[in-house]
């Protein structure tokens, strides 16, 4: 009978072991994926970085200044290109679908700024119809090979990379894929890498604009 | 001793493997396509192609929608996200190609107006080996597409 007992009480202790073990592993695998901070649904940058300030070109043709020319309170700059199949479209598409759902007040104090990559395709008219295809609001920036090569410098991005063309011209243009935001104290704190989701906008943009600071 | 033996079997089932990968028929399904309404004139359809037969490769597609499709492969190299197009894409025995969001993906271009959600387009893929696999792939809003993206 103790011994009955004595087993029972082993087996259950054992028991409990193994649970413990296996929900230790599960904690310790889904904290191994999730690499932004506690909270936060982008990835919070280590240093934080300085609004860069170039000056590029604007669809209208007027030169459009990073810092003196956006007058929300967020600015979220992307460097792409019109003719980008994949991500360009899904980040600009759940960007503006998370808009949306947040309205009109929190989408007026957000300068969504899209610099191309790929000047010698992107003519302001081309690169304004299809920011226009997403939200008329969304700025639409660009510059000579050079000046695009520094601003992506100056805002801490690899630089795109032009594929050559093939028989019928055609090329892709390979380019950082995120979305950095610059709170209205100049600093970015933050970035959306691609596959930031509609909800993941729709927590953080609040709280950015409400002058949260994000840290790791 | 047992070590050659363990090595020479491995190299005969694995020479029986790649034989009967290229002598069976080919099977290929297509599981859950998808495309973005995308407000440009470039998309991207997403596809899994499952293959229970031997090997085959898409060797590219046709669309119904008056645009051209090729086929290209999304890697991220040094924090930039390259797309380089491609002949084909190998489908070998007892695996499935996935094409998805920010990797390998049949490219629209020319697109001659936007795709509306909830909408349809027809596409036909060919492969090296297998016949023509027609697909209706349902056109869904943009973000929808974000949430297939795992990160």
């Amino acid at each position: 009978m103790a011994d009955t007992e004595g087993n029972l009480v082993r087996n259950v202790a054992i028991g409990l072991a193994v649970v413990a073990v296996v929900l230790g592993g599960l904690a310790f695998v889904a904290s191994g994926n999730d690499t932004s901070a506690p909270g936060w649904r982008g990835r919070v940058l280590p240093e934080a970085e300085t609004e860069p300030d170039f000056t590029l070109t604007d669809t209208s043709g007027d030169p459009f200044n990073l810092i003196e020319d956006t007058t929300g309170d967020l600015t979220l700059l992307m460097f792409g290109y019109t003719n980008c199949p994949d991500i360009c479209p899904i980040s600009l598409g759940t960007l503006k679908a998370a808009l949306d759902d947040l309205g009109a007040d929190v989408a007026n104090r957000v300068d969504m700024v899209f610099v191309t990559a790929d000047p010698d395709r992107d003519t302001p008219e081309r690169l304004r119809t299809y920011l226009d295809g997403y939200s008329t609001d969304f700025i639409g920036l660009r510059g000579t090979a050079e000046q695009t090569e520094q601003a992506q410098d100056l805002a801490n991005v690899p630089r795109a990379q032009l594929e050559d063309a093939d028989a019928d011209g055609e090329y892709a243009v390979g380019h950082a894929t995120q979305i950095i935001a610059y709170q209205n104290d100049g600093v970015a704190r933050i970035v959306y890498p691609f596959g930031t989701r509609a909800e993941d906008w729709k927590i953080d943009l609040p709280r950015l604009l409400a002058g949260e600071h994000p840290s790791a | 001793m047992n070590a050659l033996r363990s090595a020479v079997a491995l190299t005969v089932s694995a020479l029986c493997c790649a034989g009967c990968g290229a002598d069976v028929e080919p099977h290929i399904t297509a599981s859950n396509p998808v495309v973005g309404a995308v407000p440009g004139d470039s998309a991207a359809v997403y596809v899994e192609l499952e293959n229970s037969g031997g090997d085959d490769a898409l060797i590219g597609a046709t669309c119904d929608c008056d645009a051209e499709i090729s086929l290209h492969v999304t890697e991220d190299l040094d924090g930039i996200s390259i797309m380089t197009g491609a002949d084909r894409l190998d489908v070998p025995t007892g695996s499935t190609l996935e094409l998805d969001p920010g990797g390998s993906h049949l490219m629209v271009q020319d697109l001659q107006s936007p795709l509306t959600a909830g909408s349809t387009i027809d596409i036909t893929l060919h492969f090296e080996r297998s016949e023509d696999l027609s697909v209706t792939v349902p056109v869904v809003p943009l973000e929808d597409l974000a949430e297939r993206i795992e990160n």
